[in-house]
C-alpha cells in the first residue's frame, strides 16, 4: 500500500520516538520526558482512582465479602434467615470491617516500633500492565512523605519510595528485577549474632529474593529471619524482610547465594505505610 | 466520537476486571491481564484511515504509557505494530466471530511476547519466558477469547448505530437539488 506524505511524516515521528525512548533505555539514560510523564502517572493515577477505582474496589470488596457469606451462610442454617435478611448491611459491615482490621494491624505495628515514624497510605493505582513494579499511594510531600523512605504492609517490607508529588508517591517494590534497587539487610544467625548481606534482586523464577552474604564463614540455615540492616542509609533497620529458604554454595566465591522467601505478600496491596527514620536519624 | 467512547468503555472495563482479578506483583501465583482496551482499539481501527489509525496509535499509547507509569513511547510503537499487523491480517478474513476472535487473542499473546522480549532486550526483567508465560500469559490468553467475544458483539452494536446513522444523514443529502427525506 502506497502511503501519503503526511502519513509517512507520522510514521517516522513515531519511528524516531520509539527507537529513541529504547536507546536511552539500553543506555539506561533518563528520557528527558520521563519527569513530565512521571507527574502525569501521578495525576492521572489520581483522577481514576477517585472516580474509577475506588468504586470497583468496592465492589470487588463487596464481592468477596459475599462469596464469604455465602460459605457461612451453608454453614450455619439456624442464622440462614437472618443473615438473609441483614445480607445487604451486613456486606458493608463485613467490609468495614476487613479494612478497619487492616489499619488496626497497621496501628499496632506503630506502636511496636515507636523509634519510626509512620504514615498509613492507600494504594491508588497498580500498574499491572508494565514490569515497573510501580505503585502509586494516596501520600506525599504535604504528608511528610521523603524519596527513599521505605515503605511496608503489616507482613514485612515491600518496597522504597521512588518519587514524590505533593499528594501522590510511586513506590517501587522489592520485587522489581531492576538489578539497581539493592538493600542493605542483616541474617539473625542468633539472637545476638547477625550477618550482613545484600538483598540483590527478586528471583522471579524462584519467587524469592537473591541475597548474597558479604561476610565469610558464616552459616546459614533455612528458617533465619532476614531483615533491614540500616547500614546503606535508606532503610531504617529491623524492617522484616523474609527468611531464608536455600542457601546455595558457589564455587570459587568466598560469599554465598541465598534465597530468601518474602515475608509481605504482594498480591493484594491495598494499604501500606510508609516508615521513615524519624528519631533514629536524630 | 463514537469510537472514542467505545475505548473509553473498554477502559472502564480494564479498570473494572483489574480491581477483580489483583496483579502479583511475585509472580507467586498465575494473574490476568485485561485486554479490553488493547482489543478494542484494534476492532476500532477498522473503521479508520490509515492517518486516523497511526494518530489513534500514538495518543492512545502515550495514554497508556503514562497511565502504567513505563517506559515512555513504548506503547506507542507496540500499538501501532499490532494495528498495522490487525489491518493487514484482518483483510484477508471474512470477519466472522471466531476469525476475529482467533485474531485478536493471537495478537495479545504476539503483543504480551514482543514487550517481554524488549523488555528482557533492556534488561528490565530477568525472568524466562516459562516464567512469564506461566504467571503472566497463561491465564490472559485463556480468557482473551471471552473479552474479545463481548467485545465483538458491542463493536458490532457500535458499527450497526454509526450506518444507520450514516443512512440517515444520505437519505437526508441534497443530491442534484433533489432532497430525499427520511421518512
Amino acid at each position: 500500500m502506497k502511503l501519503k506524505q503526511v502519513q509517512k511524516i507520522l510514521l517516522s515521528m513515531i519511528a524516531i520516538l520509539v527507537s529513541g525512548s529504547i536507546l536511552l533505555n539500553v543506555m539506561r539514560i533518563q528520557s528527558p520526558f520521563q519527569e513530565l510523564a512521571d507527574d502525569g502517572t501521578h495525576f492521572f493515577s489520581l483522577v481514576k482512582y477517585s472516580l474509577l477505582d475506588k468504586s470497583f474496589l468496592s465492589i470487588a470488596d463487596a464481592a468477596q465479602t459475599l462469596s464469604a457469606l455465602y460459605i457461612v451462610q451453608e454453614e450455619n442454617d439456624i442464622l440462614k434467615q437472618q443473615i438473609d435478611e441483614l445480607a445487604a448491611l451486613q456486606t458493608l459491615i463485613v467490609e468495614l470491617q476487613s479494612e478497619n482490621n487492616q489499619l488496626k494491624e497497621l496501628n499496632e505495628l506503630e506502636q511496636l516500633n515507636s523509634e519510626f515514624d509512620y504514615t498509613n497510605a492507600t494504594v491508588i493505582s497498580r500498574s499491572y500492565d508494565t514490569y515497573a513494579n510501580t505503585i502509586i499511594i494516596n501520600v506525599g510531600s504535604q504528608d511528610g512523605i521523603e524519596l527513599n523512605e521505605a515503605v511496608v504492609t503489616t507482613d514485612g517490607l515491600i518496597g522504597k519510595i521512588v518519587s514524590v508529588n505533593e499528594s501522590t508517591s510511586s513506590v517501587r517494590l522489592l520485587t522489581t528485577q531492576d538489578e539497581n534497587n539493592k538493600v542493605s539487610v542483616k541474617i539473625a544467625i542468633s539472637e545476638t549474632e547477625m550477618a550482613d548481606a545484600i538483598l540483590e534482586k527478586y528471583d522471579a523464577d524462584k519467587q524469592m529474593y537473591l541475597i548474597t552474604l558479604l561476610s565469610a564463614n558464616t552459616t546459614i540455615t533455612p528458617n533465619m529471619i532476614v531483615m533491614t540492616s540500616g547500614m546503606g542509609g535508606v532503610f531504617p533497620s529491623g524492617l522484616l524482610v523474609g527468611v531464608v529458604d536455600e542457601v546455595e554454595e558457589v564455587a570459587n566465591a568466598l560469599t554465598m547465594k541465598i534465597y530468601v522467601k518474602p515475608s509481605a505478600s504482594y498480591s493484594n496491596l491495598n494499604y501500606v505505610t510508609v516508615v521513615s527514620r524519624g528519631e533514629q536519624n536524630d | 466520537m463514537i469510537n472514542f467512547l467505545f475505548i473509553f468503555f473498554c477502559f472502564v472495563l480494564d479498570c473494572l476486571l483489574a480491581s477483580f482479578f489483583p496483579v502479583d506483583f511475585s509472580y507467586q501465583s498465575v494473574f490476568f491481564i485485561s485486554q479490553f482496551s488493547f482489543m478494542g482499539l484494534l476492532l476500532v481501527s477498522k473503521r479508520l484511515t490509515v492517518t486516523s489509525l497511526i494518530r489513534w496509535a500514538f495518543i492512545i499509547g502515550i495514554i497508556q504509557d503514562v497511565f502504567n507509569g513505563g517506559h515512555l513511547f513504548m506503547s506507542c510503537g507496540m500499538n501501532l505494530l499490532m494495528l498495522m499487523l490487525y489491518r493487514y491480517w484482518a483483510i484477508n478474513l471474512s470477519g466472522s466471530i471466531i476469525e476475529e476472535v482467533i485474531l485478536l487473542t493471537s495478537l495479545v499473546f504476539v503483543k504480551e511476547s514482543m514487550l517481554f522480549f524488549l523488555y528482557k532486550l533492556l534488561g528490565v526483567i530477568s525472568m524466562t519466558y516459562g516464567t512469564f508465560f506461566v504467571y503472566r500469559l497463561f491465564l490472559t490468553c485463556l480468557l482473551a477469547p471471552f473479552s474479545a467475544f463481548i467485545l465483538y458483539i458491542i463493536n458490532g452494536f457500535t458499527s450497526d448505530w454509526i450506518d444507520s446513522k450514516k443512512r440517515y444523514q444520505d437519505a437526508n443529502d441534497n443530491l442534484f437539488g433533489h432532497q430525499f427525506k427520511n421518512k
